[in-house]
């Protein structure tokens, strides 16, 4: 089970036929729908860390990236403090389809401005479904 | 709170386009977690980037 703001984990999924590794998403809906006719149960942005300042700066001018910070630093590695999701990029899943763990979760007030980001913008919608 | 929902209705108005998983991760740093976070023993909690 995962609900919206949840941070997920998935260890590998199939994108026309080739693995994928590892990633994390963070769940933005996670209610029944189709897309392009076929069937989907949640639909997730990808998490991206910083690889150095420089690139911290050049992601963060992109309009459809969305900056967060770790709120608990003892969990993980210095260098995974901040991350930024891909908030232009739509992911639609089928949960059984996917091996996944929920390793934690986005606070509901800053998920709250997420969905109001993505809806309210204007940026192009990029919907990655070649999994379903 | 109420339960938070993404509005589909605004998103259809958007221009969109279709890619692939392969094309839409070649520019992503993956997040490396603790062995503590993937064996789930401890979670991760985001909040507001802090510059």
């Amino acid at each position: 089970m995962c609900k919206i703001g949840d941070i997920i984990c998935i260890e590998s999924y199939k994108s026309n036929g080739v693995e994928v590794g590892r990633h994390s998403f963070v769940v933005i809906e996670d209610e029944d729908g189709q897309i392009e006719g076929i069937s989907y149960d949640i639909v997730c942005n990808v998490m991206s860390s910083f690889k150095n300042e420089e690139q911290k700066a050049r992601k963060l001018r992109y309009p459809g990236n969305y900056a967060l910070s770790s709120v608990d630093t003892v969990t993980n590695p210095d260098n995974n403090k901040d991350g930024y999701l891909k908030t232009d990029q739509l992911y639609f899943f089928i949960k059984d389809k996917i091996q996944y763990n929920v390793i934690g979760n986005v606070k509901p007030e800053i998920m709250e401005k997420i969905l109001a980001f993505i809806q309210d913008s204007e940026f192009e919608i990029e919907i990655i479904a070649d999994n379903l | 709170m109420a339960k938070l929902k993404l509005n589909w209705e605004k998103i259809k108005k958007r221009p969109v386009k279709t890619i692939s998983a392969s094309e839409a991760l070649k520019d992503v740093t993956p997040m490396k977690w603790s062995d503590d976070v993937l064996s789930g023993k401890k979670k991760v909690v985001f909040g507001e980037y802090k510059k």
